[in-house]
């Protein structure tokens, strides 16, 4: 990295939604051979829904919900998750050209998350890079990171979290059923954290960027000077207000599918279900690291005694995802309590966390 | 096979170094084009691409497919004009991961039938002016290259 000179701070006022994902488009878009790096920090006037590259609106979100309670909902070019985003997040956003960042994905998170978790240890936040993109307060995840080219430039995004609404995002999601979507909440609760919830109130804003900005000057050896929006800036901008909000953008998309929803690097929730001889298990699972951390059977089988679903699954919690180790929990259960279930082998059970596990659901 | 700081520069292709995209002109007049051992390297794991249809006309410097990684998501440009007439999309359905494990072979992105060629303008280099340019490139960017384990 050889970058030297100022950095151009834009310091936004609240901007509607559209404009909150657009902008720092515009700008990397707009980044000429000498134009200025630059960080922006602006935060959405409006609660709305951004949606990754290419993720697939209707299969991901809960349209009609966001429509019904006035979320927008956002494609942005930069990779990941749909998230439901309010005036709670400072974005901070990174449009630098490409050679004055490091060359690989990896280097550059750990440049752009080191101020984040800098900042919120100075704000008194045990927060930690968990590599490649994440921060972490004590296991739990504290805002989300993500990156994109955009013409010349290279962007890196991110968020300080002043406050999240954990229940407002499981809403917005489309997901298998009522059940699942309790269990994404819980698992945002479980699994992630802000300011508020670290601190019991978050610091003042004017605090927080004054903070950021100190420490983004001393790391990246640069001063950073507080700048305006070209008018090129703002009429691509007004370009891209309009490109977003087309139906034909939002529906792009491209099909990206993984399994399970994400909570965090670590942490993913899923649900499937297996046809045994003698009914239908259906199971929610939530993996940490790779071990089942929580599990939930349901289904139209019979089971005597009848807690066997709600045992069998505390039985299988801390287990690795391998088959053959869940398989061997399952026996080990079935041989300790002898359950009377017709026509549901061990193996069933095991069926059914493999599906739970590795059935595709929103990115 | 020429092999700097682990990134693989094959010394019969033809490059658009600043892109990181390599070209393989075809017997019958198309281009087949793909990501360098420097690009997969630096947009790190493939999760998704979305390809530009056969039949869409693309200028130089336009994105022929959007790669989203793990962590990155970026265009993946032409360096000359055409039209694309085949792309690998089938390839990366069954393992998306092909331009991460063999970004020269099976890993290839789009195959286009270019307005014309050669294009003396376009910056291609070959041979060994492509290796000494990528030395420069791979140094300048302290970029060491690493790919998937089949």
């Amino acid at each position: 990295m050889i970058a030297q000179g100022p950095i151009r701070l834009l310091d936004l006022a609240p901007v509607d939604p559209i404009r909150s994902q657009t902008i720092y488009h515009a700008v990397g878009y707009a980044l000429g051979p000498d134009s200025p790096d630059t960080i922006m920090l602006v935060s959405p006037n409006a609660p709305y829904v951004s949606i990754g590259r290419h993720q697939d609106a209707a299969r991901e979100v809960d349209l009609e919900y966001c429509a019904a309670h006035g979320y927008p909902v956002i494609r942005r070019e930069v990779g990941g998750g749909a998230v439901y985003l309010d005036g709670n997040q400072l974005f901070t956003q990174w449009i630098f050209a490409a050679e004055h960042l490091p060359a690989t994905v990896e280097a550059r998170f750990e440049l752009y998350v080191d101020t984040l978790v800098r900042t919120y240890r100075a704000l008194g936040i045990s927060a930690a890079h968990r590599p490649i993109n994440d921060i972490h307060v004590n296991g739990r995840k504290i805002g989300g990171t993500g990156a994109a080219r955009m013409g010349r430039a290279e962007v890196v995004v991110g968020s300080l979290m002043f406050d999240f609404d954990t229940a407002t995002m499981a809403q917005v999601l489309r997901v298998p059923s009522e059940k699942f979507r309790d269990k994404v909440r819980q698992s945002l609760d479980d699994y992630m954290t802000t300011m508020r919830r670290e601190l019991g109130e978050p610091p003042p804003r004017a605090e927080v960027v004054a903070t950021y900005l100190a420490i983004c000057a001393e790391v990246l050896g640069r001063p950073i000077v507080p700048g305006v929006l070209r008018a090129d800036e703002l009429a691509l901008a007004a370009q891209f207000d309009a490109r977003f909000a087309t139906s034909a953008w939002l529906e792009e998309g491209g099909g990206l599918r993984r399994p399970g929803v994400k909570i965090h690097e670590g942490v993913r929730v899923g649900e499937g279900a297996h046809k045994a001889p003698g009914g239908l298990i259906r199971c929610i699972a939530t993996v940490r690291d790779d071990r089942l951390a929580d599990i939930a059977f349901s289904g139209d089988f019979t089971a005597l005694p009848a807690d066997v679903p709600n045992d069998l699954g505390a039985a299988l919690v801390g287990c690795e995802l391998e088959e053959e180790a869940i398989l061997t929990r399952v026996i080990d259960y079935y041989e300790r309590v002898s359950p009377e279930i017709p026509g549901v082998a061990p193996s069933d059970w095991a069926a059914a966390v493999r599906q739970a596990t590795t059935t595709t659901m929103p990115a | 096979m020429t092999v700097y700081r682990g990134c693989d520069i094959p010394p019969d292709l033809l490059y658009d170094v600043p892109r990181d995209v390599w070209i393989r002109p075809m017997p019958d007049g198309s281009i087949t084009l793909g990501m360098t051992d420097a690009a997969q390297t630096r947009s790190g794991k493939v999760l998704h691409i979305l390809f530009k249809k056969p039949g869409r006309h693309l200028d130089a410097g336009q994105s022929a497919a959007t790669i989203e990684s793990a962590k990155w998501a970026g265009p993946f440009p032409t360096p000359v004009a055409g039209t694309v007439i085949e792309t690998n999309e089938a390839t990366f359905a069954g393992d998306v991961l092909i331009a991460n494990r063999d970004p020269y072979g099976a890993g290839w992105i789009s195959r286009l039938q270019p307005d014309s060629w050669p294009v003396p303008d376009a910056g291609l280099v070959t041979g060994g002016e492509a290796i000494e340019l990528y030395q420069v490139r791979i140094d300048a960017l302290e970029l060491s290259c690493f790919r998937c384990a089949d």
